[in-house]
């Protein structure tokens, strides 16, 4: 996958982006710059989320976090969110994302494409109030069943007991004869509005738009996705595949547009930066191609220790000799990633041996404290577990000069191309020695551009 | 320095000086003086880069450097033509003497690289050598480097003609045929030995070369069967040669001769060209790609301990004093 070009006309800082990775270029590596706030986080933040979000509901919360800071202006039908071409490795798929009213449906209908009844971008949304009340009243009818059961008339009573159990049941009777009366108007409600809800997907399906979400806050403006020549079957299809194979890695101090705005307002209040943390962490759980490089990225340095560990004992178990060099082959490539003299190895926990973190020694194995580590290696260790299990994808990178010496922030491009060879990176910096790793041309800016005089 | 009257050029090199002296990158590196345009100040900003015409060619240098050596790089600097970087160096000596506070420069670790050219320049001030000349023929054993005596250079020269010779040596053709863009020579898929042709069949028509034969025929005299008692005899000797070897090693030897004599600047500049195409991106920048791409194989080169390209084996004798 390679992300040809974006164009953002107005998202946040971003304004009139329109910006072209060229597919030819060789390494596939591409600075991005602008000033402080210029709007190169948000950038990435959004193509990460529409590309890595819009296929899997589970993920569609992040997109919605992000959505609710956009607003379609006064009297448009729609907002154009962004417009890319990818290269799928086969050919240039240009998709559009762009939030809609429903004049936007009545602008389509108007054009003739499809004839259709009363359609709503609502519609999806009735649906769950209304099953909600289905299901109270459900719960309702269920009560009230089992209390007329429980009303039994007994010879033992007097006639003044039986008169007010019979009084009783007849008030649950006649409540019972609402309560169903209340469900089957709900349902057919339900119905109703399915039927609406079907009968927009299919007007979307036939305009070749596909309905990607609509959060209760953007339920007026819902998200819809369009790929040139594809049908929505396709269009779903295409998002689905291309969702593995976009990634973000970041600096976990960063504000993070796809995190509810409690949680971003956590990084700012003091003695809550650790719950911004916890927070990180568990969207990271969500969203597989999401990565932040700092002090923890160790974890997926202990990572790869596992997995080799394990790569070295299914041979055993398949081959019945202990033939396996992955341990070995992490080893010696941490080594070399390190300065020299050091080494990594994991950290054992002498109870059971399962590996709970990593340790670092000299040649001679005298033990050495993190604090000898500079923040730098760690990161960059990080940085190469990490992207060396990325293949043909494209990897979008935040500040990743940061912490490094100059050497290494124009390493950091060789390292990128030999580690992950196959992907495309873009990084946005502030870094001029990491762009002399390649040339002008490479390099991107966000700076507004100059329009030709009418 | 036509335009230039003897105290402004000694300002100018004094700038220059006083720029590398305080720039904090250089501390405990080693520093390279380079040819190449002088970087305007205060330029050192991605936007700053994105905006040049061309990659800066001291960048060419960085981007050879072998890909192990990732801490601790040579800094280069370019300093203007071949005579500033030479000014320059002996200045920053000069300025050295002593050691200084306000420098971040370690004279031991000072050197320069210039471009071998049909010209001679005087290193003059008591340096080991008195020219380019000198230096290139203590420095160069035919088309090798002498490697006994390359730590003695602080001072080197290319061992072709200029820089660009290095970008159309005989084993960067899989660089150009592998490269993502087709190039072109006179308007035929692009093939090196082509160019050489074009350069030998070019030999009677430069002045330069014409002038200064007698400089150029030393350089090549491990050449035995190149007649060079006349620009005609050795464009038609060399064409000769070129044409009947059949063992590689032979032809390599007689390409090297050619580049370290016949400029080439011209065609490289001019007439390596992509394919006509309107996607095709401007020629400066495909030039600036195939550099960093040429950068790539000198730097893979320099992770080769028998390699003998005479880059790598600069930086393999800088290592030595990292």
């Amino acid at each position: 996958m390679h992300l040809l070009r974006v164009q953002v006309p107005e998202f946040r800082a971003l304004k009139n982006v329109d910006i072209e990775f060229e597919k030819d270029f060789i390494p596939k590596v591409f600075p991005l710059g602008s000033q402080n706030g210029g709007g190169k986080s948000t950038l990435l933040q959004l193509i990460f989320v529409l590309l890595h979000c819009s296929s899997h509901p589970d993920r569609l919360p992040f997109l919605n976090n992000l959505l609710a800071q956009v607003s379609i202006p006064e009297g448009e039908s729609h907002k154009v969110l962004a417009k890319m071409d990818i290269w799928d490795g086969e050919k240039v798929v240009s998709m559009e994302f762009l939030c809609c009213n429903d004049t936007f449906l009545e602008s389509l209908k108007s054009n003739g494409t499809a004839t259709i009844g009363d359609i709503s971008f609502a519609s999806p949304f009735r649906e769950k109030p209304l099953t909600e009340k289905q299901s109270q009243t459900s719960g309702k009818i269920s009560q009230s069943t089992n209390e007329m059961n429980n009303l039994k008339v007994i010879t033992e009573m007097t006639e003044v007991q039986k008169s007010d159990i019979m009084g009783k049941k007849t008030l649950l009777e006649e409540q019972l004869k609402l309560l169903n009366a209340e469900l089957e108007v709900t349902k057919q409600e339900i119905s109703v509005v399915r039927s609406m809800v079907e009968s927009l997907m299919e007007f979307l399906r036939v305009e070749k738009l596909h309905y990607i979400t609509g959060s209760s806050n953007a339920e007026k403006q819902p998200l819809l996705c369009r790929i040139v020549g594809m049908e929505v079957s396709e269009t779903k299809s295409f998002l689905s595949k291309l969702a593995d194979k976009i990634f973000l890695a970041a600096p976990s101090t960063q504000v993070y547009l796809f995190l509810s705005p409690d949680n971003r307002k956590l990084l700012f209040k003091a003695g809550t930066v650790d719950n911004y943390g916890t927070a990180l962490k568990e969207s990271k759980t969500k969203l597989p191609g999401f990565f932040t490089y700092n002090i923890t990225s160790t974890e997926v340095i202990t990572k790869s220790f596992i997995v080799a560990r394990d790569q070295d004992f299914a041979e055993r178990v398949n081959t019945g000799r202990y033939s396996g060099d992955h341990y070995q082959q992490v080893l010696n490539e941490m080594k070399q990633l390190l300065a020299t003299g050091k080494k990594i190895l994991p950290q054992l926990n002498p109870k059971d041996n399962t590996v709970e973190g990593v340790r670092f020694t000299t040649e001679d194995g005298t033990e050495l404290y993190p604090e000898n580590l500079s923040h730098g290696e760690l990161k960059r260790l990080g940085i190469c577990v990490w992207s060396r299990k990325i293949e043909n994808a494209i990897v979008l990178m935040d500040e990743v000069e940061n912490a490094f010496h100059p050497d290494w922030q124009y390493q950091i491009v060789l390292d990128l191309t030999e580690w992950g060879p196959t992907n495309q990176y873009i990084l946005a910096t502030h870094s001029y020695e990491l762009c002399r790793a390649l040339t002008p041309a490479h390099v991107k800016d966000l700076e507004p551009k100059l329009l030709p005089v009418r | 320095m036509s335009f230039q009257s003897k105290k402004e050029h000694e300002q100018l090199i004094e700038q220059q000086c006083q720029a590398i002296m305080k720039s904090t990158h250089i501390r405990n590196k080693i520093v390279v003086l380079c040819e190449g345009d002088i970087p305007t100040p205060g330029l050192r900003t991605v936007i700053g880069y994105q905006q040049l015409q061309k990659r800066p060619d001291a960048d060419f240098y960085t981007a050879c450097i072998p890909s192990s050596w990732t801490q601790k790089k040579p800094e280069f600097f370019s300093c203007g033509g071949r005579g500033n970087v030479l000014d320059t160096y002996f200045k920053l000596l000069e300025l050295h003497r002593e050691p200084r506070s306000d420098s971040y420069l370690d004279r031991n670790r000072l050197f320069a690289i210039v471009d071998l050219d049909l010209q001679v320049q005087p290193t003059g001030k008591d340096y080991l050598f008195p020219n380019t000349e000198a230096i290139f023929k203590s420095l160069y054993q035919g088309t090798k480097v002498n490697q006994q005596k390359a730590s003695q250079h602080r001072i080197w020269v290319t061992g072709l003609i200029y820089k660009e010779a290095y970008f159309l040596i005989p084993e960067l053709q899989p660089v150009f045929d592998d490269y993502s863009v087709p190039l072109t020579f006179n308007s035929q898929p692009l093939q090196l030995e082509n160019i050489y042709l074009a350069l030998g069949n070019d030999m009677d028509s430069d002045t330069n070369l014409m002038d200064n034969l007698t400089t150029a025929c030393e350089r090549i005299s491990y050449c035995t069967e190149l007649d060079c008692s006349s620009i005609n005899q050795l464009k038609s000797s060399w064409l000769t040669q070129f044409q009947s070897v059949t063992d590689k090693e032979q032809k390599d030897e007689l390409v090297y001769a050619l580049l370290m004599i016949k400029p080439v600047k011209k065609y490289w500049e001019e007439q390596t060209q992509p394919e006509p195409n309107p996607f095709n991106p401007p020629l400066e920048r495909l030039r600036d790609r195939l550099t960093l791409a040429i950068g790539h194989f000198y730097s893979t080169e320099g992770e080769k301990s028998d390699t003998e390209h005479h880059i790598p084996i600069f930086f393999k004798t800088l290592h030595q004093f990292v």
